[in-house]
Order: C-alpha cells, then sequence, then structure tokens
C-alpha cells in the first residue's frame, strides 16, 4: 500500500458550504433586484398615470367630449394595464376600458395570486378643483420569467459543479485503481516466484531422490560389473594378442590394394584423355566436313560458268573473233577470282594467320575495302571518316572484315528490295562513320537492308551459319576472329525490315 | 538461221529459255545454245523469267532449282507449266537438296543436270526431247 497516497475523503470535492452559499446569494441578489424592479416600475406608472390624467383634464376642460379612441389612445400608451377609469367628481363612471387582461399563463398566475394586482388613482384637477378622477388597474410582470431564468441558471451551476466534481473523483480514482492494481500485480508476481521455487524445491528434492535410487542401483550394478569385467580382462588379453596380427594383416592388404587403385586410376585417365582427344578432333572433323561439304557446293557454280566457257570457245569448227574470246577471257578470269575468294576465305577461317600490324590511317581501309567490292548502282554509300585516326593494325585483315561485313550489307539492302521492304524502298544507304572514342577508334556499318530477326542476330557469328541461298557462311566468323586478334570489339544491332548497325571498336 | 549444220530447216527453229541467277552461267549457255541453232533467252529473276513465257512459248526450258529463294525455281517452274503446259522442264543446281529436286520432278522436270555439267550431256539430252516432242506433234 503506497503510504503517499491521501485518503478518499480528503481529496473529493464534496458539497461544501461554498456550493450552499452561493446560489444562496443568488437568490438574495434576485429577490432583491425583483423587488427594487417593482418598485421602480410602480414609481414610473404613478408618474405616467398622473401625465395621463393631465392629459384626460385637458379633454374635460375643453367640455369636448372626445370619442373614446381619444382616450383609448391615451391608455394605449400604458404598458400592462388591466382597466382605465375615468370617474367624475360624483364618482360616476364617464369612460371605463378593459385592456391587456392576462391571458395565458399570466391570466392563470393572477387567478392563483401570483401576479399582483395594484391600483393607481390620481385626481384630475381643474384649477384646484378636482373635477374627476382616473383609475387603472397594473398588473405587474410576469415574476415567472424570472423565475424561469433563475431556476435555469441555478441548475447549470449545479450541473457544472455535478460535473467537475464527477470528473475530479473520476480522475482520483483511476490514480488509485492502477496504483492498486501495480501493487496487486506486483504480490501476483511474487507470489508466483514463490510458488515456483517452491515446485523447483520439490522437483529437485524428488529428483535429488531418485538420483539416490539410481546411484544406488548402480553400485550394485557396478560392483557386478567389476567382477565379471575382471573375468573378461583374462579373456580379452589372449584376444588381444590375436587381434594385433589381424590388424597388421589387413594393414598390408589394404596398402596393395591402394597402390592397385592408384595404377587403375592412372590407366582411365590416360584413356579418357585419349577419348577427349579423339572427341576434339571428331568435332573438328565434323566442322571440317561441313565447311568441305559447303565449300564443293559453292564452287560448283563458278565452275560450272568456267566449263561452259571453256567448251564455248574450243568447241569444233567453230571460229570466234578476239571480242568473244577476250569476253569470254574475262568469264573464266572473273569466276575463278570467285573461287579464289571462297577458298581464300575458307583458309582464313581454318588457319587464321596471325596479324602483322604497322601504323596506317582507318579512312585509307576503308577506302581500300570499299574499292574491292563491286557496289551496286542503286546503293548511295556515305563515308563520314576522321582523317587524323591513325591506328596499328593489319590493313589486309582489317580491309578484309570491312569487305565482309559491306557485302553483308549490300546483300541485306539487295534483298529488302526484293521484297519491296519500305526502308530501302527509295534505294540502299550504307552509312560508315569513323571516329575516336576514348582509346578506341569506333568504326560504325549503318545499311536499310533487310535486316536480321533476334535468333539470326545470336546467330551471326557461328561458323558456317548463312540465311543466303549462297555462300559458305563464313563472313561474320572471320571478322570477329580478326576484330578479337585486334583486341577490339563487335557489336551487332539489327531489327528485321528496317536495317543493321555494326559497331566495331578497335584500340587505337 | 536458214542452213543449220548443213541441213535445210524449213520448220521453225527450236527455243529455248534458261533461268539462272549467275549471269555468266545464262550469257555462256545462250552463245552455247545460239550456236547450236537455238533461238535462246536468259533470265536471271523469276518474275522477270513469267513474263517472258507470258510473251511467246520456248520448246524447253533450263531452270536452276534454287533462284534468290531456296525453292526458287521450284516455283518458276510451276508458275510456267500453268502458262505453257507443252514446254519440256530441264532443271540444274550445284546443291544436294533431295527434296528440292524430288519437287523439281513433281512439278514437271524431265531431267537434272548436275553442275558443273557436261554441256554435250545437256545438249544431246535437250535435243533429243525436243525433236522427240516435234516428231510427236507432226
Amino acid at each position: 500500500m503506497n503510504p503517499k497516497t491521501p485518503p478518499l475523503s480528503e481529496n473529493r470535492r464534496a458539497f461544501g458550504p461554498s456550493a450552499v452559499l452561493v446560489p444562496l446569494l443568488f437568490i438574495l441578489v434576485f429577490i432583491a433586484f425583483v423587488v427594487i424592479n417593482e418598485k421602480w416600475e410602480e414609481r414610473n406608472r404613478a408618474k405616467s398615470v398622473e401625465e395621463r390624467a393631465r392629459v384626460v383634464s385637458v379633454f374635460l376642460w375643453d367640455f369636448d367630449y372626445r370619442p373614446a379612441d381619444e382616450y383609448l389612445r391615451v391608455a394605449s400608451e400604458l404598458e400592462h394595464y388591466e382597466n382605465f377609469i375615468v370617474v367624475d367628481a360624483d364618482g360616476d363612471v364617464f369612460i371605463s376600458m378593459e385592456c391587456h387582461k392576462p391571458h395565458g399563463l399570466d391570466g392563470f398566475l393572477s387567478k392563483i395570486g401570483l401576479i399582483r394586482v395594484n391600483e393607481i388613482c390620481h385626481a384630475i384637477e381643474y384649477g384646484n378643483k378636482q373635477i374627476g378622477e382616473i383609475r387603472v388597474r397594473f398588473y405587474n410582470r410576469s415574476i415567472y420569467l424570472y423565475l424561469e431564468f433563475f431556476v435555469f441558471l441555478l441548475l447549470f451551476y449545479f450541473a457544472a459543479m455535478f460535473f467537475l466534481d464527477t470528473i475530479e473523483a473520476k480522475k482520483n480514482l483511476e490514480v488509485r485503481v492502477k496504483e492498486r492494481t501495480a501493487g496487486l500485480v506486483r504480490l501476483n508476481a511474487e507470489l508466483e516466484n514463490a510458488r515456483n521455487e517452491i515446485a523447483n524445491k520439490a522437483q529437485e528434492m524428488v529428483f535429488l531422490n531418485k538420483e539416490l535410487e539410481v546411484s544406488n542401483r548402480e553400485l550394485q550394478t557396478r560392483s557386478e560389473e567389476l567382477e565379471s569385467i575382471n573375468e573378461e580382462l583374462s579373456m580379452s588379453n589372449e584376444e588381444l594378442g590375436r587381434t594385433s596380427k589381424e590388424l597388421e594383416k589387413a594393414k598390408t592388404e589394404c596398402e596393395n590394394w591402394g597402390k592397385d587403385m592408384e595404377v587403375k586410376v592412372n590407366e582411365k585417365t590416360k584413356d579418357l584423355m585419349k577419348i577427349q582427344e579423339q572427341l576434339a578432333r571428331s568435332e573438328k572433323l565434323a566442322v571440317l566436313g561441313k565447311l568441305a561439304g559447303s565449300l564443293s557446293h559453292e564452287l560448283r557454280n563458278p565452275l560450272s560458268s568456267i566449263k561452259n566457257a571453256v567448251y564455248y570457245l574450243t568447241m569444233p569448227n567453230k571460229e570466234r573473233d578476239k571480242k568473244a574470246i577476250d569476253e569470254y577471257l574475262e568469264i573464266i578470269k572473273r569466276q575463278a577470282e570467285i573461287m579464289n575468294k571462297i577458298i581464300h576465305d575458307s583458309l582464313d577461317f581454318a588457319r587464321p594467320k596471325a596479324p602483322e600490324p604497322r601504323r596506317c590511317g582507318i579512312c585509307d581501309t576503308i577506302r581500300e575495302a570499299l574499292a574491292e567490292i563491286r557496289i551496286p548502282e542503286n546503293i548511295v554509300v556515305d563515308v563520314k571518316c576522321d582523317e587524323k585516326i591513325e591506328m596499328f593494325i593489319d590493313p589486309f585483315q582489317i580491309r578484309q572484315a570491312f569487305v565482309n561485313i559491306l557485302t553483308n550489307s549490300i546483300q541485306a539492302i539487295h534483298s529488302a528490295c526484293c521484297a519491296g521492304m519500305d526502308g530501302a524502298k527509295d534505294g540502299g544507304v550504307i552509312e560508315i562513320t569513323a571516329q575516336k572514342d576514348g582509346d578506341f577508334a569506333k568504326i560504325v556499318f549503318r545499311d536499310n537492308g533487310e535486316g536480321m530477326t533476334k535468333e539470326t542476330t545470336e546467330k551471326i557469328y557461328e561458323p558456317l551459319f548463312t540465311t543466303r541461298v549462297r555462300g559458305v557462311g563464313l563472313g561474320m566468323a572471320i571478322v570477329k576472329g580478326i576484330i578479337e586478334k585486334h583486341k577490339g570489339s563487335i557489336d551487332v544491332e539489327s531489327e528485321f525490315s528496317k536495317g543493321t548497325v555494326i559497331t566495331l571498336r578497335l584500340p587505337v | 538461221m536458214l542452213v543449220l549444220g548443213g541441213i535445210a530447216m524449213k520448220e521453225k527453229p527450236k527455243s529455248i529459255l534458261i533461268v539462272d541467277d549467275d549471269v555468266d552461267i545464262c550469257n555462256t549457255l545462250k552463245d552455247i545454245f545460239a550456236d547450236k541453232g537455238y533461238h535462246a533467252e536468259v533470265s536471271n529473276d523469276k518474275s522477270e523469267a513469267v513474263k517472258m513465257a507470258k510473251t511467246r512459248t520456248y520448246d524447253a526450258a533450263l531452270i536452276d532449282i534454287i533462284l534468290d529463294k531456296v525453292d526458287g525455281g521450284v516455283h518458276v517452274i510451276k508458275e510456267l507449266k500453268k502458262i505453257r503446259p507443252n514446254t519440256l522442264f530441264f532443271v540444274m543446281t550445284a546443291y544436294t537438296r533431295e527434296d528440292l529436286i524430288v519437287e523439281a520432278f513433281k512439278s514437271g522436270a524431265l531431267k537434272l543436270f548436275k553442275k558443273p555439267f557436261d554441256i554435250e550431256e545437256v545438249l544431246t539430252v535437250i535435243a533429243e526431247e525436243v525433236e522427240k516432242k516435234h516428231s510427236k506433234n507432226s
């Protein structure tokens, strides 16, 4: 229990003397206000009745009997009057007006006497002579209105007090409940701990008891075992002698077996290596076989032309003029060159030569490559080359690479034209740009030919891969080999029916 | 034109259409066939060949199986056969694509010449076949 907590009764704000005194004071002030107000009103009424009396005396003095509404006007200027009577000197009623009869709640209150009615009389004088009297019965302003307001104020006061008191009490209670709860929780935890400790102790006791029993039993068995071990020991001694001999034997056997395995493994490894070599050789042979097949087919076309030309020139009984002979010799020469190129390409691929680099301008190499191939009339070649770029390359090999790329571009544009593709409908364009890019020369070949599908682009460097009816399929494989040997890189971007961009980077 | 190999030719000269995308093969064959008395015409392009066949008839046509597309030649034979069913079709090729060869024969080819062929054999075979056709017609 927290000793600091104050007792509940002390902390509580009760309805003390102030709570009663304040409303009492309210009531007193209110009554005083009402009384003063009444008196003030009565005084004012008396004054106004006096005024009316004067007015009426003027009416009467004239002996001019005014119509009733003139009197009514005089009366209506008064407030809260019940009736208005003017009597003459003999006490006969001259005019009587009933007005403003209290009605509704005021009527009821005046009936039970809660609203006071007072009559004010005033003499009507003419000179010093009294000629009549004016009598006005007033009823007071409804006290109920005051009361209503007052009760409401009082109720509000009490409600506010009660509300504030309740909030205070609630807060106090909450604090107390929290403290009590905390205390209870603490106590609960302490109790739980104590209970756990007791339980643990009990368990330990049980456990100790069991252990004691077990140790007891073990002691018994140990003594029995010791006896039997004693007997066994004498027997084991003999066995040990035998086992050590057997172990010795097994060890020698193991050693021998290990040696055998080593020999076998070595033999198998040699066999495997042989098989691998054979495999590599057969793979190479397969590629070569394919290459040879493809090569022989490619050679048959030019060979056919040559055979035809020779037959034509050597036809019996035919005299050929010089022009025809020259023309046919030209055919033979051209076809022989085609054959030579096919064989040359194959050799380049099969036995690539190491580059023999020397300093030369890249633009010269591009021009040489363009001079080497026949560009069809419908193709425009646009070269933008930085003449300052000098490189340390094998000009023959690089030229060969350029020729191969350009040949592909020309064929791609030819195919695009045949297929009526949009890109090449206004003729083919090959753009070649060469510029410096850091430590590299960047050479870009861009064409608006038929382009390639993604699958074709992936296979482009595979030897013997071709999409053409004619051709061995070594062009790009050779290009890649040459560029890599020059420590450069090659990148191909292509979109089918749009064109191809080949970017080469060669160290300067 | 009128006197060939000492024989008076009153009948129309034999005509042949040669289709191959290799210009040199076409030109050499044209000259050789012309020397042998044929009216020879050549085409390097399949659609051009079809156009030519529409304007006149040929006794024989010698067509490469592979023309810019793999089955280009076979396609030409089929087209020409529709226009000129009486023409004799012969095919030549440098490649051994069995499926295409079979297809060419199915389309109406009479004989295949493997490149590089013996031109004498080509001339003999075509001449015999054309003769046979002429004698049949007469």
